[in-house]
């Protein structure tokens, strides 16, 4: 009995004792390790990954805005296109942006530099997991072929996420995949790799889509990308053969509609070159994957197909620059702010309620796709109504945004379960009006004033196909696009260039970039205050001083960085 | 918004035995209604002990159901955290035009220009109340023991706690709200937590030469936790609201599922022994080798000794003749202990295979294909984190127990303390920090008790009790690890509040020093300023006196650590009256007011707290408060002093007066009652303090880690007042 009681304590410390080494090994939950994901199955998803970070969210859908594609805030509020809209005290640090007065802690510039990282993380991982399994560390190997194809959709990805920074803040850290440190210092210019990114990527994609999937990076997406980050450079030549080589890759432009690219039934047509995808499944996503940027910018009143929230509102000088002359061309000089339109802005009740549209205005047709205005029918939303449409006219302006919005008829399809405000239409990186137009720059740059203008007229002859907008059948206005005859002289030719890239691009996240590559940002910015400040308070007296040409970097970042990085300067 | 709210709470219980074992059963009824609207929480419990002494086998079981419902179930605790997005939060950001009905009856809203983006409470309250949470809770344990030899016994024992939970949460479309939905959704969770706890030691305890004992313990512990929950939600529910048709099954779109778990082990090894002479002396030493899953191959294990020892003086021989000490003890002790308290598998980089986090609609139109990220970023190195601690004390009792007391000094140093140190997104893009062991951190201190009673030893008919309490700690960050000079964290909105920083106290405030509110034109030029600086805005202290206000200018605004804490308790009773008081306090703290940024500033549109009413203005040139402009810069109301105030409070915590009803004759035959007791008492009856939020016991709040005394509106400590009966077979 004694030994029985011996025995079983001995049998019970030893099961004890031996079992230990298994029992505080404990596997992650739901989660992969890195031995688990190297095979090609894991690269693959490393990569959808990094595809889809583009529009600019993790998870949840409020409060990714810096970092949407469209760039609205920091492409277009910030330049004399648009306003933050909505009331002045919703999102004030939007406010700070449209005013060029942002700090360090401005959370539209903390998402949009975290968001970027997280891609340039994912593209990293991406690379680093599939160099480890062509090294024989995991399962079977890629064959050559889908190997730089794959690197070749990463480092295009990873160039764009750091096109995306370098533009808005200008002195970025620059970590690859062989970054062992947390960061690096942000003092070098980082062009070089952005560009070496591309080329490889030119180098290495076909003209077919990889794997036959249309949301995913081909050659053409890659040349284009590379002729614009080449044009941000100044290398106009260089821009110029890129760019050129997707123009005659594509169809013509005047075979293409114009609306195309702001219709969700057609979008990934031959003009998306450079696209985030955007995407509302009825999987329970909850549209997460959808256009969450642009979910504020929606008009603003009951009754409305969606009504969220009011933001992002053309400007009064945009609307203007939609005027054209006699011959239906564009005021360069200016003069469109002349008796500038500003529908029925800064009226009486009386007179807002006697309003009507000037149907005999001479406009470019693009204004009415571009944004709404009162009394001209918006989609097939009806009549856009003035106030009623609008959360607070006084601070935002009598226009609402047209592009990143879908038709009433779409909204069952194409929007988030739960949130119409949040649509699966796409967000068009570069399109092909742009590479035109881009190379419409080259030209000019290169002195081929010749071919600028018939890139400018291949526009604008397109623009000229769209159906003007009706009301009781009678044209809303008196439609016009002219085509230009001659370009007299380099200053006159960079200027139609650069206005016609305005009202063809306007609202889609290039101006205020473009104004600052071009290096009239203070010029241009100042003459708007002057002028837009006439209606709006809060622009009156601005200026533009030099660090205004990008943004602070993220104080948060720079507390955790362990004093590496470095505030650029001016901030 | 808040409402009195009646709570009632019984508690039987029964105990008995004989000479080979021994029993207790109790049960218990709590139903406690909440002071915010339309919340509540109810809980039954049984519980019950058995020991067979005999076999030396006895078990412990514990069982308990409860139920909450309402608004914020989980966080309607008071002290906790309820923040911007809670009935509290939108009661303060609610502009005060809104009125809670409409004119037709229906719920009113910030649907209108320039109303914010607050949410009706009441309506929210009303329509929450359905939100219904359950939960199981079973705790138990069985043990056996066996004699081995004269005075060594085994002993095994096996413990077991199993939770399990479920909850449904309904939304109601909101149209009145300026960010409203049309639609309506149930939410369904339902999770289990378990931990087994498995513990066998050897324990030989002799006496020898009567005067010197001995006791030699050997152990091994194991324990295991995890848990599991599933989430499941659909919105599009034919009826609103009806908790009988609220099925997922019903819900006609957006069907969304999901679930989570965890898994942890520990296992230890420990010995202690412990020698005492004559009573007189007395020593002890323990070592303890613990491992846990949480840390990586080469860390698994700490080791961690502790050894003390006392001095009972007062047996000594040449103080045995002292008859006003009853008795003296002088005790030191030293120990270390390990913490292994953070989430699972924190030395591997982890990925996951999303549709929603790193999902692509790679084919165009609405699919999604699933892709992958790095949700977890690996620190290979973490380890244990230990608390060393020496700690040297004496307990006194004097003239036969009229006054007792204790008073000790300790000095703990938290070494390699575990810290989810936020690195920058060029590390970890959006992912998760890994904790690392940042550094180290020291706490020294004092306590002191004393005590005087009254009549207790001659047995009085008039007794009382003076109880005081009365403690210091200083608390200081020693050391950070190599790569972090300083820390801030604890974000909210655009405030970074806290810092950890060498020579400075854990999670100091942190931000701009208000040096004052600029009074004129020239007062802006002639002064350090920031860009968008106005008059009647603040002015910061150029604190590195570069002539500009940067970051760099941020810096401790205030210490959450209190200069003393105290307490001081009173009992009386007279005959059959009893009287009991208990107040507590704290002195020299600071507090983090966070809902400032809602009330004080035009961080967003909505309600604003009256003290704007006194804000500068050129006619009112001493006012601290700047002038409300909606145009300033947003560096007005980044982290500064302005949110920082005294944090100081003395509060009646209880009051209770009860009567006894003598029992010894009348009754007790025909009743069997042996006692009744009726009492009547009060609690948080009064505080005395300059905070002007809701609430000056604030608790902590956590992001990634604890930010001590940083406000986000908690639910306050309501006043209780109770009636109760104890009743005794």
């Amino acid at each position: 009995m004694k030994n029985l009681k011996y025995i079983a304590v001995t049998i019970l410390l030893f099961s004890i004792l031996s079992c230990s080494k298994d029992f505080l090994d404990k596997k992650p939950q739901g989660e992969l390790t890195e031995e688990q994901l190297t095979s090609q199955d894991g690269v693959e998803g490393l990569l959808i990954g990094t595809y889809g970070l583009l529009n600019g969210n993790i998870d949840g859908t409020w409060g990714n805005y810096g970092a949407g594609p469209s760039q609205w805030i920091l492409g277009e509020v910030t330049s004399d296109n648009a306003h933050k809209g909505s009331s002045n005290g919703d999102q004030p640090e939007m406010n700070a942006l449209e005013q060029h007065s942002p700090t360090s802690v401005n959370d539209n510039l903390e998402n949009m530099w975290n968001r970027c990282f997280e891609g340039i993380q994912r593209a990293n991982n991406t690379l680093k997991i599939l160099t480890s399994l062509q090294a024989g560390n995991g399962g079977t190997k890629f064959g050559a072929e889908r190997e730089k194809e794959i690197q070749a959709e990463a480092r295009l990805l990873r160039a764009h996420y750091y096109f995306f920074l370098v533009r808005a803040f200008k002195d970025v850290p620059y970590i690859s995949e062989t970054t062992t440190t947390p960061t690096v210092p942000n003092d070098k210019d980082i062009y070089p790799e952005i560009q070496a990114d591309l080329e490889f990527a030119v180098a290495n994609l076909g003209t077919a889509k990889p794997k036959g999937e249309i949301g995913r990076m081909d050659k053409y997406s890659a040349q284009a990308y590379l002729g614009k980050v080449l044009l941000y450079q100044k290398k106009f030549p260089e821009a110029y053969a890129q760019l050129n080589a997707v123009i005659l890759a594509k169809p013509a432009l005047n075979t293409l509609a114009f609306t195309d690219n702001f219709d969700i039934t057609k979008e990934n047509g031959p003009e998306s070159i450079v696209t985030v995808q955007h995407s509302v499944g009825t999987d329970g996503t909850g549209g997460e994957n959808g256009n969450v940027g642009d979910m504020l910018n929606f008009p603003y009143g009951n009754g409305l197909p969606i009504a969220c929230c009011g933001f992002f509102q053309p400007s009064v000088d945009l609307a203007s620059a939609y005027k054209v002359d006699a011959n239906g061309l564009p005021l360069l000089d200016g003069s469109y702010r002349t008796n500038p339109y500003k529908s029925d802005f800064g009226l009486t009740a009386a007179q807002k309620a006697a309003y009507k549209v000037d149907q005999t205005l001479a406009l470019d047709p693009r204004i009415d796709y571009t944004m709404g205005r009162r009394g001209v029918p918006f989609r097939d939303w009806g009549i856009m109504a003035g106030d009623s449409w609008i959360r607070d006219a006084s601070n935002g302006g009598p226009f609402v945004n047209y592009k990143n919005t879908i038709e009433a008829a779409q909204i069952a399809s194409g929007t988030g379960p739960g949130n119409t405000n949040i649509t699966g239409l796409n967000v068009n990186l570069i399109r092909l009006a742009d590479v035109y137009l881009m190379a419409a720059e080259c030209a000019v740059e290169t002195g081929d004033l010749g071919r600028a203008m018939t890139l400018v007229n291949a526009v604008r002859a397109r623009a000229a196909l769209l159906p003007g907008k009706t009301i009781g059948g009678a044209p809303a206005a008196n439609y016009k696009v002219g085509q230009y005859t001659s370009f007299p002289n380099p200053t006159y030719a960079r200027n139609a260039v650069r206005f016609e890239r305005r009202l063809e691009l306007a609202m889609e996240g290039h101006r205020f970039y473009d104004l600052v590559r071009w290096g009239i940002a203070k010029e241009t910015l100042e003459s708007y205050f002057g002028f837009e400040g006439g209606y709006f308070n809060y622009l009156k007296g601005l200026t533009i001083e030099a660090r205004d040409t990008h943004f602070p970097i993220p104080q948060q970042q720079i507390d955790r960085s362990g004093g590496v990085l470095k505030q650029s300067t001016g901030y | 918004m808040t409402e009195p709210a009646p709570v009632q709470s019984y508690q039987l219980s029964s105990t008995g035995g004989s000479e080979n074992a021994t029993y207790a059963f109790t049960g218990g009824y709590l139903n406690q209604k909440g002071t915010i609207k339309n919340t509540g929480f109810t809980r039954y419990n049984l519980r019950s002990n058995t020991n067979i002494k005999k076999v030396r086998f006895g078990e412990n079981a514990q069982y308990s159901y409860s139920e909450a419902y309402g608004m914020g179930v989980n966080t309607a605790t008071a002290g906790e955290d309820q923040g911007e997005g809670s009935p509290i939060g939108w009661a303060y950001r609610m502009p005060t035009i809104v009125p809670v009905y409409d004119i037709q009856g229906n719920y009113a809203g910030s649907r209108g220009s320039r109303l914010g983006n607050a949410e009706n409470p009441i309506a929210v309250l009303d329509r929450q109340k359905g939100n219904l949470s359950k939960s199981n809770f079973f705790f138990g344990n069985v043990f056996a023991e066996a004699d081995i030899i004269d005075g060594l016994v085994a002993r095994t024992s096996f413990g077991l706690r199993y939770e399990n939970y479920s909850r449904i949460e309904m939304r109601y479309p909101n149209l009145e709200f300026s960010e409203g939905n049309t639609s309506n959704s149930l939410t369904e969770v339902n999770g289990y937590r378990t931990e087994w706890t498995w513990t066998n030691t050897l324990n030989y305890n002799k006496v020898f030469n009567e005067k010197h004992r001995l006791g030699i313990l050997l152990g091994t512990e194991a324990i295991k936790s995890s848990s599991r929950e599933t989430t499941a939600a659909r919105n599009d529910f034919f009826l609103l609201g009806d908790p009988n048709y609220y099925y997922l099954n019903n819900g006609a779109s957006a069907i969304s599922n999901g679930s989570f778990g965890a898994l942890g082990s520990l296992f230890s090894l420990f010995g202690r022994a412990d020698y005492a002479y004559n009573d007189r002396y007395l020593a002890s030493i323990t070592v303890r080798r613990d491992g846990s899953s949480n840390f990586g191959p080469e860390n698994k294990y700490g080791v961690f000794p502790a050894a003390s020892v006392a001095w009972r003086i007062s047996e000594e021989d040449f103080l045995k003749d002292v008859s006003w000490l009853t008795d003296l003890k002088f005790r030191a002790g030293y120990g270390e202990t390990g913490n292994q308290r953070i989430d699972a598998n924190q030395y591997l980089n982890r990925y996951r295979n999303s549709i929603i986090q790193s999902g692509y609609g790679m084919g165009g139109g609405n699919g999604i294909v699933a892709g992958v990220w790095q949700n977890s970023y690996a620190n290979t190195g973490v380890k244990w984190e230990s608390l060393k601690s020496l700690n040297l004390g004496v307990d006194f009792t004097l003239a036969d127990g009229v006054f007792d007391g204790s008073f000790d000094w300790y000095n703990k140093k938290t070494s390699d303390m575990l810290y989810r140190v936020p690195l920058p997104a060029t590390a970890v893009g959006g992912g998760t920090s890994p904790y690392v062991n940042i550094g180290d951190m020291s706490n020294k201190g004092v306590e002191l008790a004393l005590a005087y009673h009254y009549g207790r030893n001659n047995d009085k008919p008039f007794k009382f009790d003076i109880m005081a309490n009365i403690s210091r700690n200083v608390n200081k960050i020693v050391k950070l690890s190599d790569d972090v000079s300083e820390q801030p964290y604890g974000f909210y909105r655009s405030l970074t509040t806290s810092l950890l920083k060498v020579g400075e106290s854990f999670g100091s405030f942190y931000g701009y020093k208000v040096a004052g509110i600029y009074q004129n034109a020239d007062d802006v030029k002639n002064s350090p300023s920031y860009e968008g600086a106005r008059v009647g805005g603040f002015k910061y202290a150029d604190v590195n006196g570069d002539g500009a206000l940067t970051p760099e200018d941020r810096t401790i605004i205030g210490d959450p650590n209190p200069d003393f804490l105290y307490s001081l308790g009173f009992n009386a009773s007279y005959k059959n009256w009893d009287f009991a008081a208990f107040f507590n306090g704290s002195q020299g703290n600071d507090l983090y007011d966070v809902n400032r940024y809602f009330t004080d500033f035009p961080s967003f549109d909505g309600a604003r707290s009256t003290r704007l009413l006194n804000a500068w203005s050129p006619s009112n040139p001493d006012s601290q408060i700047p002038s409300s402009y909606v145009g300033g810069s947003t560096l007005e109301y980044a982290s500064s002093s302005y949110y920082v105030q005294n944090g100081s409070f003395f509060r009646m915590k209880n009051l209770q007066i009860g009567y006894s009803i003598p029992m010894e004759n009348a009754s007790k035959t025909k009743t069997g009652i042996n006692k009744l007791r009726i009492y009547v008492s009060a609690t948080n009856l009064f505080t005395i303090t300059k905070y002007t939020g809701l609430d000056p016991e604030v608790g902590q709040s956590f992001d990634t880690f604890s930010a001590p005394g940083v406000d986000r509106g908690v639910y306050p400590i309501p006043r209780q007042f109770l009636i109760g009966v104890n009743l005794g077979f």
